[in-house]
């Protein structure tokens, strides 16, 4: 009788700890995608609209400082 | 007797005339494919701004690599950039010079369009395009062709307010065509040199054609008017 309900404890036990390294686990693997995203992307839209602006104080058309302010954003992301 | 002679003097005349018409008719180019460099001068504002000046000195180098055609014959012309691989320098200089936009004339429906194709998508926009030209007294040489210089204004409203740049074309009356590079036409001869705000387009080969090649209009892309493509452009993509 005493082996069956510490068994029955051991196995709850065990079943808690393996549930609670699993939830670990996947934070781990979202974490540091979602940082470079902020990290790249966040300076980048900056530029994306400083250029966009810059161009149009020179006098560029709307469509050219759009591209020009893409080409800055591409440039700035390496993508 | 001397009457009859005549007579035949002037009908020898007249079918020599009607001869060298037809001739002249059959000699004719109908068509051709004009080919254009590029090159990106100094520009006040774009060369002086803190934020732009990298991107315009990256522009002014991949500029070397980029060409266009144009396309022509009797009633239409196509303008188009030829393909390349990029880099980053080659990207900058697209963006500065608009050269992923096809322009497209029909000087008999006085029908212009122009296709966008960029980070937003492609659009087809119908545009008036009529340039009031001036027409100087100066000439040069250009390869063997004597071209005509010919001055506009080019007006560029966005929100910060209204820019004004010189437009500079050398015309080849020669060459018989009304069209040149970036849509302009409307000259009494082919375009082969066109200089707008900084930009300068230069040709490098002329190659005209007997028979008369079909121009296809481009229809790729959603259709908008000018106004709406600026609201779209105006505002930053979503990221």
């Amino acid at each position: 009788m005493q082996k069956m309900i510490f068994s029955a404890v051991a196995l709850v036990a065990f079943s808690f700890a393996g549930m609670a390294n699993e939830i670990e686990e996947k934070k781990i693997e979202l974490k540091p995608i979602e940082k470079e995203y902020a990290t790249i992307l966040k300076p980048c839209y900056a530029v994306y609209l400083d250029t966009y602006q810059s161009a149009i104080d020179n006098g560029a058309n709307e469509t050219q400082a759009g591209n020009v302010a893409w080409a800055a954003y591409s440039s700035c992301t390496g993508l | 007797m001397i009457m009859a002679q005549d007579k035949l003097i002037n009908m020898k005349k007249i079918s020599i005339f009607f001869i060298l018409i037809c001739f002249h008719l059959f000699s004719q180019n109908k068509s051709g494919k004009i080919t254009y460099n590029v090159n990106l001068g100094f520009d006040e504002g774009f060369s002086n701004s803190e934020t732009l000046k990298d991107f315009y000195e990256k522009a002014r180098l991949g500029v070397k690599n980029i060409t266009f055609s144009l396309l022509i014959n009797s009633e239409n012309s196509l303008f188009t950039m030829n393909d390349m691989i990029s880099n980053e320098d080659i990207n900058f200089a697209k963006a500065f010079i608009e050269a992923s936009t096809i322009y497209y004339t029909n000087i008999k429906t006085n029908n212009n369009i122009k296709q966008i194709n960029n980070h937003l998508g492609k659009y087809v926009i119908n545009y008036s395009a009529k340039t009031e030209w001036i027409l100087e007294n100066e000439s040069k040489m250009i390869g063997t062709y004597l071209c005509y210089k010919a001055t506009s204004e080019l007006r560029v409203k966005n929100r910060k307010g209204e820019f004004k740049y010189p437009i500079i074309a050398w015309y080849c009356p020669s060459i018989p065509f009304n069209f040149g590079p970036k849509g302009y036409y409307g000259l009494p001869g082919l375009i082969l040199e066109l200089q707008e705000r900084n930009t300068t387009y230069g040709v490098i080969k002329i190659d005209l054609k007997k028979e008369n090649t079909p121009i296809g209009i481009p229809n790729e892309g959603k259709v908008v008017k000018q106004e709406e493509f600026n609201e779209i452009v105006s505002k930053p993509p979503t990221f």
